[in-house]
């Protein structure tokens, strides 16, 4: 039926391109917080897009009813002619139409779970937390589960079917001493079922035992130091301060920055290799066409500290004359398609972890982040935990842990990268850029170690 | 709506219904071109329920008839396991009683054309490269329409349109190796909302930078401007949020009546101002909006709450109750306390005065990271995005690759001067310019 809407919709359009995109979403959202349940609902929401490229310029329409797409598909027409008039010099790159259908292959679906049970389980999970120590002074632990049907058509042919799930858990131990609070959490999830959430008891444990013991870290020291990344930190590392400059809409229509991320150009030592891919399979990022119908693919981005490539939408390649990459992702019908990262990694090294802090004789092991920001050239991210590295070996906990620096200089001085890559999937959230929050992400990264990074404190 | 809500009651002892309209227009510009034009609309219901004595939540897009039907079942499925409630929905509001409904709507925003938020945009890229040409700026130009209407088997609630006109604003210039970028954010629910002095104000702050300072890693004075204030109010919003207080993850937890910061700040939420954009008639559960003191002259009044929150804590809530979801529509969550107009009361100093004052310090303008770091406790560690060199009270240039630490509460014990201006900041909160006596600040050497 949809795609009869769609297809009826398509005709006699007037535009050089449009394109239709008609999502059904069933989420089913759980909190904790302490000893109480402060969220617990189910929601569907059902809803669509239209694209239209006219005179090269683009207009986009959002909306529920999608029972009135013929006239969606017109006002995002005249939007576009508006936009062509003014500065249209838009230009897709060309790919071949698809017609397809992809189901995921889901260990045990989220769906075939009730309600009763997703919660039962969380509370154990609380319960964990709450019962390790009496400093722990209280708890949180989100979950989510999205299962989605995405429609995708355009003026060129292509129909592409696409149903996706994304689980994900989140549990957070707040540890407190009088006027000291402590906050650890730990993630789990993944695209194959609700199994990915499954068996966290462990960890979750561990996570209450790191909130008790960050009690008695002392504030770091502010300074320049050498640095030692865990695969987690690392992995937003990579996102936050290099993965955004790859986002080609960040500088295909500006000069000045495409002559800074110039290809074949060395941006870190021959040992730092980066890559991005949406087909590497099995993690957050992974699907198998993006919001523009376009193949998913694994785009490497530095080769032995030499800038190789970027990812892209189709107008992005297409005006630099570049092959799109299937990067352009929406995080749901609500939005036009922009350029985002998919699995974004550094490729694993030779360095073990005991050789990397072995001659360190005063810097820091930072390990998970509770967050991390780019803006151009410059990034900030906060460790979740850290240690300081003393004459080769791993010493006292410190706290408030934030380190800064020039995404430029700091690539140069990654000194050694480990090989233990690790990806990191779980939790609810996902990556943030402009209005579209929070995209499902994935981003990993053996050990690796930075010398003179900038780190805030006291 | 009416015969969703019937239903919904015979199978439940209270229900609530949220329902909203939306219309957004966004217009883009990218590196001083026109790119896009879009049109928004949203449509959903959100159905609470209490059965049991226990809540019930659910959400959909579709209020046809059938979605109706998987709205309650939904509801009612997750009520068998849900909270118990600490609460009962609002009646009607009181007639005749003091109205502090703000005036959020304007028919001139309603009217907006993009043909006119283009036109909006190109003026404010003319102003902001008027100097320098080669400036790069980004623009988004947004207007909204949005009706919301609340009804709950207590005969409460109500229904309200609001407008809103944003515009956001950057302004990217390149130079040899640095990368300078000044953004401001702005709106307001009239239509006599100034786009221009935005712009201009992007414009100044771009003329003030484009010299570059050092500066060296240790201890000096700070002073934060509104806007670089962001992270001690994110801290601040964190701990006076009466779910945190509750839950005894807050350092205010407990705290009420005691001097907890300096007596020269005031801090309030306030929904009641007209035009602003946080502000409406009632909160996303129908109470009645009003200003709540939430710290005056450093003395600690109270914390914010919703419904359910203030329940449990026996107390009652300060119509803060919101519904905002970190993923989806905002009608899928829901409501949780939030602040809505945050503000910072205005001190007696003079601004040029306090700049004139520092020896030697930084001025912190816009920061990277706010709310990043371990907020519960305040801590806050921020790389300076846009800040300023001051040397015997004089601005010397910008700084760069620079961080700002310290604990919310404790510089908040530790304030040299507040302005006696108080500003908008990204058209989110009031808040005058703060300078503290001593900071931690790190440095890159050069």
């Amino acid at each position: 039926m949809v795609q009869n809407l769609i297809k009826d919709a398509l005709k006699s359009h007037g535009a050089d391109y449009v394109e239709i995109r008609i999502e059904d979403h069933v989420r089913t959202k759980i909190s904790l917080r302490g000893r109480g349940t402060d969220e617990l609902s189910t929601s569907r929401s059902v809803g669509g897009c239209v694209r239209a490229l006219a005179s090269g310029g683009w207009g986009f329409v959002s909306f529920n009813d999608i029972e009135h797409l013929k006239d969606h598909v017109t006002l995002a027409v005249s939007q576009a002619r508006l936009v062509g008039r003014e500065s249209g010099d838009c230009l897709l790159a060309p790919v071949e139409p698809v017609t397809d259908t992809v189901v995921p292959t889901l260990i045990v679906d989220p769906r075939s779970i009730t309600l009763a049970d997703k919660l039962a389980l969380l509370e154990e999970y609380n319960q964990i937390m709450l019962g390790y120590s009496p400093k722990i002074q209280t708890t949180t632990v989100r979950y989510r589960d999205t299962y989605s049907k995405k429609y995708f058509a355009n003026s060129e042919g292509s129909y592409i079917d696409q149903e996706h799930c994304d689980v994900g858990a989140s549990c957070r131990a707040i540890a407190r001493e009088g006027d000291n609070v402590q906050q650890m959490f730990v993630t789990s999830g993944g695209v194959d079922g609700y199994q990915s959430v499954e068996g966290q008891h462990n960890s979750v444990k561990d996570c209450a035992r790191r909130a008790v013991e960050n009690l008695d870290a002392k504030p770091v020291k502010a300074g320049q130091y050498t640095v030692v990344l865990d695969p987690a930190l690392a992995g937003v590392f990579v996102h936050e301060a290099f993965g955004h400059l790859s986002e080609s809409d960040f500088i295909y229509e500006n000069e000045t920055l495409r002559n800074i991320m110039v290809l074949d150009a060395q941006f870190g030592a021959p040992i730092l290799n980066i890559a991005d891919g949406a087909a590497l399979p099995g993690h957050r990022g992974s699907y198998r066409y993006d919001d523009e119908g376009v193949p998913s693919s694994v785009t490497p981005l530095i080769r032995d500290g030499v800038l190789v490539g970027r990812l892209h939408s189709r107008e992005t390649a297409g005006k630099m004359g570049e092959k799109p990459t299937g990067n352009a992702r929406a995080i749901n019908y609500r939005f036009r398609p922009i350029v985002r990262m998919s699995n974004t990694y550094i490729e694993n090294g030779d360095t073990s972890f005991e050789e990397m802090i072995s001659d360190i004789d005063e810097g820091i092991y930072a390990i998970e982040a509770y967050g991390g920001e780019t803006t151009m050239e410059m990034f900030t991210f906060s460790a979740m935990e850290a240690f300081m590295i003393r004459k080769g070996k791993i010493a006292e906990r410190v706290r408030n842990v934030v380190l800064t620096g020039n995404v430029f200089e700091t690539l140069m001085h990654i000194d050694a990268i480990g090989n233990d890559r690790k990806m990191s999937d779980g939790g609810v959230g996902g990556c943030g850029k402009g209005a579209q929050s929070p995209l499902p992400v994935s981003d990993g990264s053996p050990h690796i170690r930075i010398r003179n990074v900038v780190v805030g404190g006291n | 709506m009416q015969d969703l809500l019937n239903t919904a009651t015979q199978s439940a002892e209270a229900a609530e219904i949220y329902c909203v309209n939306s219309e957004t227009i966004p217009v883009l510009f990218e590196v001083n071109k026109l790119k896009n034009i879009e049109t928004r609309r949203t449509n959903g219901a959100a159905l609470r329920i209490i059965k049991s004595g226990k809540i019930g939540f659910s959400s959909s897009t579709d209020t046809g008839e059938t979605a109706a039907r998987e709205l309650v079942s939904m509801a009612a499925d997750s009520a068998v396991i849900g909270e118990p409630a600490k609460f009962d929905f609002p009646g009607p509001a009181a007639r005749g009683g003091p109205t502090s409904a703000p005036r959020v709507y304007d028919d001139k925003i309603a009217k907006l054309s993009a043909g006119e938020l283009v036109r909006m945009g190109q003026e404010i890229i003319d102003i902001i490269t008027e100097d320098v040409p080669s400036i790069k700026c980004g623009v988004q130009l947004e207007r909204k329409v949005e009706e919301v209407t609340i009804a709950n088997s207590n005969n409460g609630g109500g229904s309200y349109s609001k407008t809103t006109l944003t515009a956001i604003a950057d302004a990217l210039l390149v130079e040899a190796n640095d990368i300078f970028v000044v953004y401001a954010m702005g709106g307001s629910c009239h239509g006599d909302f100034d786009h221009r002095s935005l712009a201009q104000e992007i414009r100044e702050r771009v003329r003030l930078g484009r010299k570059i300072a050092t500066v060296s890693t240790g201890r000096m004075p700070v002073l934060f401007t509104p806007r670089g204030i962001m992270p001690l109010l994110i801290a601040l919003q964190s701990a006076l949020n009466g779910k945190t207080a509750l839950d005894g993850a807050s350092p205010l937890a407990g705290r009420i009546g005691q001097q907890v910061v300096d007596p020269r700040i005031s801090i309030y939420d306030d929904p009641t101002l007209d035009d602003a954009l946080g502000s409406c008639p009632m909160d996303g559960e129908g109470v009645q909006s009003r200003r709540t003191p939430l710290v005056e002259a450093g003395i600690l009044r109270g914390f914010y709450y919703d419904l359910q929150t203030a329940g449990r804590a026996g107390e009652s809530s300060t119509g803060n109750g919101f519904r905002r979801a970190i993923a989806g529509d905002h009608f899928e969550s829901q409501p949780a306390p939030d602040t809505t107009n945050a503000q910072i009361a205005p001190g007696d100093d003079n601004l040029e005065e306090m700049i004139a004052s520092m020896d030697e310090g930084i001025i912190v303008d816009q920061v990277m990271g706010a709310g990043q770091g371990n907020v519960l406790t305040g801590d806050f560690s921020i790389n300076v995005h846009l800040g300023f060199k001051v040397e015997k009270g004089e601005i010397v240039g910008r700084v760069k690759d620079t961080m700002v630490a310290g604990n919310t509460l404790e510089v908040l014990n530790n304030i040299a001067a507040v302005s006696s201006r108080a500003e908008w900041a990204y058209g989110q909160y009031l808040a005058p310019a703060i300078l503290f006596k001593s900071l931690g600040v790190a440095a890159k050497g050069r």
